[in-house]
């Protein structure tokens, strides 16, 4: 896969987010999702086979975070893709919150 | 077979007369001001397409409407191997509508499986904002979106 198709999902996007600025364990970034820790677990398969994330494993756990060195020609994408979804996300919860008064 | 996502539908009212607008389709020097580092097309009925989008890889495809000042429909596709959207399997309609001195675009990109649509659609958002700040005479500045180092 590219680059670009692995971060067309917006599932794998966010765990770069993520793992942008800290390291997290997969226990952690599965936790952030609804999706099973099964399909969380694929989605950090593919992007660590891009070499899009690393991995630090401590006993059993395994630690992930991204690669800014191999993102880096794709930084501004996806920061305006981040911010996007956060749009997104923004006008959802607003709503929500006008819906719930 | 996957069925298809909804089609992606992108709109813009740009402060240009309809002709202006179409020549950014047609003419490569032109189409590589809002889009693309390099292009080859010959906008005619089975003509081809060919464009390095980001710096990254190839998108390529066949016109297959050309109808100036109106209509412009087009294959899209890309040629990175396994990308689910090869060349030829996705349809582009950019449909040119007269509103005195402001011209209404209507992008419709059909037949993207569903993977790929979200981005497919943030794709077009990002590159017709370059367009209408170009077609209406300014300069949209580098792309952000191009690779730096393929």
């Amino acid at each position: 896969m590219d680059t670009v198709q692995v971060i067309a999902d917006p599932r794998r996007r966010e765990i770069l987010r993520l793992v942008w600025d800290a390291e997290r364990p997969a226990s952690e970034i599965a936790d952030h999702f609804d999706i099973t820790f099964g399909a969380v677990s694929q989605h950090l398969g593919v992007l660590r086979r891009a070499g899009l994330v690393a991995v630090r494993r401590d006993g059993t756990r395994r630690f992930y975070r991204a690669d800014r060195a191999a993102l880096r020609p794709y930084t501004s994408m996806l920061r305006q893709l981040w911010a996007e979804q956060l749009d997104r996300l923004a006008e959802l919860a607003e709503a929500e919150e006008q819906e719930s008064r | 077979m996957t069925v298809p996502a909804e089609p992606v539908v992108v709109e813009r009212r740009i402060n240009a007369r309809r002709d202006t607008v179409f020549s950014y389709f047609t003419d490569p020097a032109r189409w590589l001001q809002w889009q693309g580092i390099d292009a080859e097309l010959e906008a005619l009925p089975g003509g081809r397409l060919r464009m390095n989008v980001r710096g990254d890889g190839y998108a390529s495809g066949t016109f297959t409407v050309v109808d100036p000042p109106h209509r412009i429909v087009f294959t899209w596709g890309w040629e990175m191997a396994g990308n689910p959207v090869p060349p030829g399997s996705s349809t582009i309609e950019v449909d040119l509508i007269d509103e005195g001195e402001v011209t209404l675009v209507r992008l419709t990109h059909r037949d993207l499986p569903p993977e790929s649509r979200d981005l497919h659609a943030q794709g077009w958002e990002h590159y017709l904002d370059r367009l209408a700040a170009r077609a209406a005479g300014s300069d949209p500045g580098r792309d952000p979106w191009l690779v730096d180092n393929p």
